[in-house]
């Protein structure tokens, strides 16, 4: 048994490693989303949809263009939240909180290949293969584990494909991501 | 020396060490906050204020900082620190990062939400106002900032809670890294905490700071450093420069004088015996202060105990100029009259501080008085019995001491000459520069005062300058006054009169507002009818609002909160700066910031015609205090001094002899002006005591070079040599207090030693001449 695990975790350990290598080979993504959130207390689900960009190794830009016009943008260890329409332009530094720096590693590590940063917050659990992969988040204590129960990122090769989370309090949202063609 | 002789000497020494034992062991209150020795405010509201400002709750604030590492360092030396002055029990509070609230304080704000915010308005809870939140909260629930709002939404969906924690977490300027709190703008760790105990507890305040001091040195600190500032900081620090700077200049006065005295008499004797009209001046002094006020100033004392140079001239003059087949019984009644006159002058004189209603100008005064006419008295009648006829050394100077005060008589003119130009100076230049800020009379050193500004600034504690003070019976009364003052704190930040106001009552509403709050919430059924309709056509489920239902109909019902149910430190520290009682009533504190129009809220707090509120700067109101007093204060100097020169005229009566000596005197002060003014020193009312001690004693020389019966050069060589012997004494002492830390007492020594020293030149330049060796007998 102990053998046994033994035997597996360096080659699920080369694979998780492959895989971040690959990531951290891209420079640059667009692609729009389109999220689905299920919150108790609401009968239907919330339907957002809007752009995400990325550029390599810190830079990571969420823009909702509807039901609401708000924009998200991580750069270093600044954030920005800013929603033009009740002119709403927020700066904060993700040092002054763990738990926002967690849930931003999920993605933001995840598309730099940064396997540390993101072992910091988290357990990373790896399954199936490079062309179609599942790569599971569960928050690795601390209040992060308070507020999230899980984040499973899907992906093809180094292009992300999909983010499910799942609340600590069972809400949940998917997230489908689909590139932008150049 | 038989032993007869020196028995009495003894056995009055032993007496007055017993009395001063007594004396300063069981009757006597030394106290040395500089603020009991400041001025009180002048009105009530300025009076509350002031005392709150010293020693009320927000006085035991300790600031601490943690610089000089790597950041990572620092982080962890913080969290020891914190975490072991948390364990001492010492504080009430002790924060280094933001936990913000315990969950009990939250639970306890949130229970009573409806009561406490602004937000329960009766048009929120109508079917429109709850349709018109929950389109809002939809909106919130599909943006990012979802997970946020969906913790309180359904149990609060009117916004209570967020305008309540908005309120109550105010705004902080400290920036988190590696968890813990680090000013914005600098390497430096943060670290908040707040003792139970009233910063003017010097002992308590010692003992915090040594908790702080050891923990950091148990946190294994390597090159890091410490800071800490706060009032309370400041009261233990002036404290301890006070009791070391009185100590040391009473020590250090001691062994100079008592060195020179018996360089120049070569008598241990003669020094026992001179210290006795001092020792019993500085006991009849510090009675008559206690007796009159309660306790002592150390400054006051500190300043007495200088009277060391002053109050032993009398001994020295009587001791000095005891003629070779006189008795000292005779010197005394010879001297008697000039001494009298010495002594009334400078008494005249100090009635003028005496009179200020400055608390630590009259202290000073009476001390100073007391002790003076004490020595004098001791002199005359004491002296004689004690040491009847003990042969002491003679005190002729030397030739050369003669020959030096003969050129200073033949170029006097150029020392006139001097005057003129310094006279012009002064008439001329800027004229003297009140000092009007009272801090500059701190004892607390610059640097420690700008290390608080720095502080301060990171943690964005509020500089509290501009107030409007509330007063009222009762706590009810206060906050119903703050209530009523909203509309206008509203009209001036909108005016951009200020930027923003922290209130008692948005912390704490009054009870007759929670009331109105809690009669403006619907019944069960009503709300429950409200929120169906206005769910209706929307995503919500009728279930998610329960817990908003539940709330709504046990708020309903709840007492008012009263200010004595905020028991959490962290709750506590928020309120009880803002709203506090003192003496039976109390009283409410609205901070103002960014203030740019100060007329503007006078005017329309005025306007109010409102008697519990008054608008203070508390600045400017020192500033004022400080001006009257300083005028009161010369206009009594004003007085003193023409008093002074009235009765030098009747007792002198000739006008030679009147120039001879106030030529000098006024010369000193002219000197000590141009002096202080050349060093650009700032004149308090502390130097304008100065110079009336100075006066005084300055008179002296003149008064007792120029006095009736020196008939032969013996004479004027031994009046001289006593004269000379005062003037060392009193340079010594008063040289010593230029190099005190204190402010007050270093601007006394300044003023005093410079004043003398010119004294004594212009009063040798202008005595009468001398008399021809070997004149008649």
């Amino acid at each position: 048994m102990c053998g046994l695990d033994a035997g597996r975790a360096p080659a699920l350990a080369s694979e998780l490693d492959a895989l971040m290598a690959a990531m951290a080979r891209v420079r640059e993504t667009r692609s729009s989303f389109r999220e689905t959130r299920q919150i108790a207390g609401l009968a239907a689900p919330l339907v957002a949809v809007g752009t995400l960009a990325y550029k390599s190794p810190d830079h990571l830009e969420k823009r909702t263009t509807d039901p609401i016009q708000e924009q998200i943008v991580v750069d270093g260890d600044w954030l920005t939240y800013s929603k033009p329409a009740e002119d709403i332009h927020y700066t904060m530094t993700l040092e002054n909180s763990r738990e926002l720096r967690g849930l931003v590693e999920a993605v933001r590590a995840t598309l730099a290949g940064d396997r540390a940063s993101l072992e910091r917050y988290y357990t990373v659990t790896l399954a199936g293969p490079i062309e179609n992969w599942k790569l599971a988040l569960v928050p690795a204590g601390g209040r992060l584990q308070g507020l999230l129960g899980s984040v499973t990122i899907f992906g093809q090769g180094a292009a992300v494909r999909r983010i499910d989370t799942v609340e600590a309090n069972g809400d949940s949202s998917q997230m489908t991501i689909e590139p932008t063609p150049r | 020396m038989r032993v007869s002789s020196v028995v009495p000497v003894l056995a009055a020494l032993l007496a007055l060490a017993m009395a001063g034992l007594l004396l300063f062991g069981k009757l006597v209150t030394v106290r040395s906050d500089v603020s009991d020795f400041l001025p009180e405010g002048q009105t009530p509201a300025t009076r509350v204020m002031l005392d709150e400002l010293r020693s009320g709750s927000a006085a035991s604030l300790l600031l601490i900082g943690i610089e000089g590492a790597p950041e990572s360092e620092l982080a962890r030396i913080s969290s020891t620190v914190a975490a072991e002055l948390r364990a001492s029990r010492l504080f009430t509070f002790v924060g280094n990062q933001s936990e913000d609230f315990s969950s009990s304080d939250e639970s306890f704000l949130f229970a009573r939400r409806y009561l406490l915010s602004s937000a329960t308005r009766a048009e929120a809870f109508t079917v429109q106002g709850l349709h018109r939140e929950l389109d809002r909260l939809l909106e919130q629930l599909s943006s990012a900032a979802a997970p946020l709002v969906k913790q309180f939404a359904f149990a609060d969906p009117v916004g209570a809670w967020l305008d309540l924690l908005r309120v109550w977490r105010g705004d902080s300027r400290v920036e988190t890294r590696q968890g813990v709190w680090f000013a914005a703008d600098a390497d430096r760790a943060l670290i908040v905490a707040t003792s139970p105990a009233s910063a003017l507890d010097v002992t308590a305040g010692r003992a915090a700071l040594d908790a702080v001091d050891a923990a950091f040195a148990r946190a294994d600190p390597g090159g890091a450093r410490l800071v800490i500032s706060g009032p309370g900081v400041f009261a233990v620090a002036s404290a301890e420069a006070i009791e070391a700077d009185v100590r040391r200049i009473s020590i250090l006065s001691t062994l100079l004088v008592a060195g020179f005295l018996l360089w120049r008499h070569r008598s241990v004797y003669v020094l026992a015996a001179a210290a006795i009209p001092l020792l019993a001046g500085v006991l009849a002094g510090a009675a008559a202060v206690q007796a009159t006020y309660g306790f002592i100033h150390a400054i006051t004392l500190g300043f007495g105990l200088t009277m060391l140079g002053v109050a032993a001239d009398y001994p020295l003059l009587l001791i000095g100029q005891r003629g070779p087949a006189e008795s000292t019984r005779a010197a005394a009644r010879r001297i008697w009259r000039t001494m009298a006159l010495a002594t009334a002058t400078a008494v005249v004189g100090l009635t003028a501080m005496l009179l200020s209603s400055f608390p630590g100008l009259s202290q000073l005064g009476l001390f100073s008085a007391v002790g003076l006419l004490t020595a004098a008295c001791a002199t005359r009648w004491l002296m004689p019995r004690l040491v009847e006829d003990v042969a002491f050394r003679g005190q002729q100077v030397t030739s050369g001491w003669l020959a030096a005060a003969a050129a200073l008589r033949r170029h006097r003119g150029w020392l006139v000459g001097l005057m003129v130009l310094a006279g012009i100076y002064l008439a001329f230049g800027r004229g003297p520069v009140w000092e009007t800020d009272l801090a500059e009379l701190s004892t607390v050193p610059q640097q420690a005062r700008d290390l608080d500004e720095e502080l301060r600034s990171q943690f964005g504690a509020p500089d509290v300058r501009h107030l409007i003070a509330i007063s009222g019976v009762s706590a009810e009364d206060v906050l119903q006054a703050s209530e009523r003052l909203q509309p206008v704190i509203s009209a001036l930040v909108s005016a951009g009169a200020i930027g923003g106001a922290q209130s008692p009552s948005s912390f704490l509403p009054s009870a007759r507002t929670q009331t109105d709050r809690q009669n403006v919430l619907p019944d069960a059924q009503e709300l429950a009818d409200r929120i169906t309709a206005a769910i209706a056509g929307t995503l919500f489920q009728r279930s998610a609002f329960a817990p908003f239902e539940r709330d709504v109909a046990t708020q309903r019902t709840l007492s008012p909160v009263l200010p004595a149910e905020f028991t959490s430190p962290l709750l506590a520290a928020r309120l009880a700066p803002l709203l506090f009682p003192r003496d039976g009533s109390w009283h409410g504190v609205v901070v103002l910031t960014d203030v740019r129009a100060p007329e503007m809220i006078r005017d329309k707090v005025a306007a109010m015609g409102d008697p519990a509120l008054v608008y203070v700067d508390l600045k400017a109101e020192m500033e004022r205090m400080v001006f009257s007093y300083t005028h009161e204060a010369l206009a009594w100097l004003a007085l003193g001094g023409g008093l002074l020169l009235l009765a030098l005229a009747v007792t002198l009566r000739q006008p030679i002899l009147i120039l001879r000596v106030v030529a000098p005197v006024a010369s000193a002060v002219l000197a000590t002006l141009a002096v202080l003014d050349l060093f650009e020193v700032h004149l308090t009312i502390f130097h304008l005591a100065a110079l009336l001690l100075m006066v005084g004693v300055s008179i002296d020389y003149a008064l007792f070079l120029n006095q009736r019966g020196q008939v032969t050069a013996d004479d004027d060589s031994r009046t001289l040599g006593s004269v000379l012997n005062c003037n060392a004494t009193t340079l010594l002492t008063f040289g010593l207090l230029s190099f005190c830390a204190n402010p007050v007492l270093q601007g006394i020594g300044v003023t005093v030693a410079t004043g003398i020293l010119a004294g004594i030149i212009f009063a040798i330049s202008m005595s009468h001449p001398p008399h021809a060796i070997g004149g008649p007998v």
